[in-house]
Order: structure tokens, then C-alpha cells, then sequence
């Protein structure tokens, strides 16, 4: 099933707010985020007869996403940086955390660079479950992975982020 | 770690993953989406001054007599890559070629790493080499123990830009002829390196009355054995260079008809962290036909 144009501005308009969201939480910077956008597009509509469309749109999609960024990272000669590249982005990231969170955006720059420096597989699975407050079952649906695995990559990113924000405040 | 604790993480957890993007990408359509040229574009520019930099300074050198020590290559600049780190330039120092984003991972620290694709014993990035040199008319490699790629940024790109279906990597134990590496030339390649894996996972396979890492479905004491299996097995190796480490073998061709062999030597430490060293095997004169 080819997707024709209409519909595929269609499916844009409705998810590229949602869909930028999360390549902003994988990547960490702007330049990656835009490059991991665009090929997640690209390769939903090239690949548009696979999706079922009995199922939700953006959970196919965001599946897509998350895999063009698990193999992006795994080779040199994708050399890529997690955390900003300028100040700008900073500025813009700290302004992105609400006033009402309790806690100050300084905190919230450590625990961005503590998501960071997680693993790559327990740092897709701590997005993907703040991000939209996915159930451990629809993300393992989402990354064809056991419900055990995301349990226990869950748990232990964790308990990471606990050590690692514990010694940052004392 | 007290309740109220973990609780406040969790809900900065959740101000995290729920905020908003500072903007919205839009869509470029699928023919005008050139993300990797266009990020390639300042590095290229950076890398060309950088490579004119390393050309004066090789020739300064040359021309004011015996710049290097004899065991030194006499004008290769070999550089190698970890995923999400600079080039390091190897030399005939042990040099740490990964940084902390590539070690491998214990599993029983990290259980949840133990499967993607089935059981997968351990993460580890591939290592790319960029060998240059101002006379360098070609040159062949050659991995004793592992596996080279070989990486055509070109068609590379194009899948990435296009999705074009464009082989881009290929594998081998050893490539010949070889252009040197130049980061302006469109048609550049870059020669990557793995480990060999077989040894460690039969070892591992023994360790483990036969569950290994191509096992599907594991169940979760399948997961835990496997963990402690591959603890074990450090323990008693404690050596991760007697698996994973490799002789890459670079013979250089110069433009005068003499050819230099190095033997890049890839050794791990207790970590899992690569590190590399080349030594000069030997300088022969060749009369090219």
C-alpha cells in the first residue's frame, strides 16, 4: 500500500509535534533530533505497506524512530554527541522544565546528563516510559522485546539515576 | 535511598519525559532530506584545514631531517574512532582508543543487557581507521583475528538521504589496494574493525550447559545464569585481549616504491577499554612493474 501525498501530510500534521518530542529526548541535541526526524519520515512512508493500520499510528512510528536511533549509534562513523552542542540549546532545554516542578532547572540539567550517560537500552526504555507514561507491556510491544527485559532494563536505569542524582546532591 | 526520595525522582522523571519540545521539526519531503551531507559540511571544512595543518607539519618535519624515532612510521597518520568519540591518533604509545561509551559491560551489574537480538554476552562498538599520509600511494590491511568493513560513505549516505538500497558496508579479514583516507574526497571509505566473538562465546556457551547468546526467549533464570556464567568467566579470564584482542596489519605503499608493514596492536584492559600501539615490522624497497 503506497501512501499518497495527502495522507501523508496528514499523518504529519497530526504527529511531528509528538514525534519531535522524542527525538529531542533520544538525541539530546538539536542537530541529531532533526536528522533522526526526518529519517524516521522517511522511512515509515518508504516502508507505509508494513504498517497495520488496525493498530495506533504513532506507536508504529516511534518504533521506527527509536530503532533508526539504536542502529545509529552503534557504528564510529556515527559519532555522536547526547548533550547539547551549544548554549542555546541549554537555555532552551532549561526553559522547557515548568516553574511548577518543585525543583530547579539545574537539577533537571544533571538528570538530563545522567539520562545521557545511561546505556543506550536502558536510556530508550526510561524515554519511552516518561515520555507518553507507556505500560511496560506497550514498550516492549514497541521495541519486540520480553515484558521481563523492560522490566529489568526499567529497574535498572533506575537505580542508576538514584546512585548517580544521590551523589550529584550530596 | 528513603521512599520520599524515590519518589521525587519519579516525578522528575516525569516533568522530564512530559516537556515540551522547544520547537517543531517540519518534514523536508523525502527528496530534500540531506541531514548527513549537511552536518558533514562544517567538519569538512575543519577536517581540510586540520589535514593541511598535518601535511606542513610532516613536511617541517621531513625537511628539517630525522624528526621521528626509527621505529616510527615515516609518514602514516593512522587514526581510529570508537562510536561517540573523537579520532585518536594511534602511535607506537599505548593509546585508549575507546572512550567510556564503548567498554564492554559486565552483565551482572547490567542484566538487563544481556539480549537484544537474542542473548547478546556484550556491547561493543566497532573501531574505524583512517590511514593518511602526504606519500602514501595505497595501502592493504589485514585483521589476524577479527573482522574488517569496509564503509563506502558515499553509498552510505545515500541510504541514509534516500533510503536508497545501496550496499554500503562489506566485510572481510582483508582489504588490499586501498586509497589513503581523505575527508574532502566524496568517495572516501573508511576501514572499520571488529572483534572475533566465536572463542568467547563457545567458552561461554560451556560455562552455561548451553544457553549462549544467540538463545531466543530466554527465561529470567536463563538471564541470571547467563550473568553469572559471563562474571565467572571474566573472573577466570580476567584477560578480555586473550578473546578479543588483534593484530591489524597495515603494509603501506609510498610514492618512492618502498613499502612500510606496521602491526597495529589491539590489547583491552580489566575495564574492556581498546587500546592500540603499532610497531614497524619492516622497510622493503619494491620496484613497482
Amino acid at each position: 500500500m503506497k501512501i499518497d501525498r495527502e495522507t501523508a501530510d496528514r499523518y504529519v500534521a497530526v504527529h511531528s509535534e509528538e514525534l519531535t518530542r522524542l527525538c529531542f529526548c533520544l538525541c539530546g541535541n538539536v542537530a541529531d533530533a532533526e536528522d533522526l526526524f526526518q529519517e524516521t519520515w522517511c522511512k515509515a512512508f518508504k516502508n507505509f505497506d508494513k504498517y497495520d493500520v488496525s493498530k495506533p499510528f504513532d506507536k508504529w512510528l516511534f518504533a521506527i524512530c527509536v530503532n533508526t536511533y539504536k542502529n545509529s549509534v552503534k557504528h564510529w562513523y556515527n559519532s555522536r554527541r547526547f548533550c547539547f552542542s551549544t548554549d542555546e540549546e541549554q537555555t532552551l532545554f532549561l526553559n522547557s522544565i515548568p516553574d511548577s516542578s518543585g525543583y530547579s532547572s539545574v537539577d533537571y540539567l544533571e538528570l538530563h546528563k545522567i539520562i545521557c550517560s545511561l546505556p543506550k537500552n536502558h536510556r530508550v526504555v526510561i524515554i519511552l516510559k516518561y515520555f507518553k507514561d507507556y505500560t511496560i507491556e506497550e514498550i516492549a510491544q514497541m521495541l519486540s522485546l520480553p515484558v521481563g527485559t523492560i522490566k529489568s532494563r526499567l529497574y535498572s536505569a533506575k537505580k542508576t539515576i538514584r546512585r548517580r542524582f544521590s551523589q550529584y546532591e550530596f | 535511598m528513603n521512599s520520599e526520595k524515590r519518589r521525587s525522582i519519579d516525578e522528575m522523571l516525569k516533568v522530564y519525559g512530559s516537556r515540551k519540545a522547544p520547537y517543531t521539526f517540519r518534514f523536508k519531503g523525502e527528496e530534500k532530506v540531506m541531514t548527513t551531507k549537511r552536518r558533514f559540511r562544517p567538519a569538512l571544512a575543519v577536517s581540510c584545514i586540520a589535514c593541511l595543518l598535518v601535511c606542513a607539519v610532516l613536511g617541517v618535519g621531513i625537511f628539517a631531517g630525522d624528526l621521528f624515532l626509527p621505529s616510527e612510521s615515516k609518514g602514516a597518520v593512522i587514526s581510529v574512532s570508537a562510536a561517540q568519540g573523537e579520532d585518536v591518533a594511534v602511535g607506537t604509545q599505548r593509546t585508549a582508543l575507546c572512550r567510556e561509551n564503548a567498554p564492554l559491560i559486565r552483565l551482572s551489574k547490567a542484566p538487563s543487557e544481556l539480549y537484544e537480538d537474542g542473548f547478546t554476552a556484550m556491547s561493543y562498538s566497532s573501531l574505524g581507521f583512517k590511514i593518511s599520509g602526504e606519500d602514501i600511494v595505497s595501502y592493504d590491511i589485514k585483521s589476524q583475528k577479527g573482522t574488517l568493513e569496509y564503509v563506502d560513505f558515499k553509498a552510505y549516505e545515500e541510504h541514509k538521504v534516500n533510503g536508497a538500497d545501496t550496499e554500503y558496508l562489506y566485510f572481510d579479514s582483508s582489504f588490499e589496494n586501498m586509497k589513503p583516507f581523505d575527508e574532502s574526497d566524496p568517495y572516501r571509505f573508511v576501514i572499520g574493525w571488529w572483534p572475533e566473538f566465536d572463542r568467547f562465546n563457545s567458552d561461554l556457551r560451556d560455562f552455561t550447559g548451553g544457553v549462549d547468546r544467540n538463545t531466543k526467549n530466554p527465561t529470567e533464570e536463563q538471564m541470571l545464569s547467563m550473568g553469572q556464567a559471563y562474571d565467572s568467566l571474566l573472573k577466570t579470564a580476567e584477560d578480555f585481549t586473550s578473546y578479543f584482542g588483534d593484530t591489524v596489519t597495515v603494509t603501506l605503499h609510498y610514492s618512492d616504491g618502498t613499502t612500510e608493514v606496521l602491526n597495529i596492536e589491539i590489547t583491552l584492559d580489566e575495564n574492556g577499554y581498546a587500546y592500540g600501539e603499532y610497531e614497524k615490522v619492516n622497510e622493503d624497497v619494491v620496484v613497482y612493474g
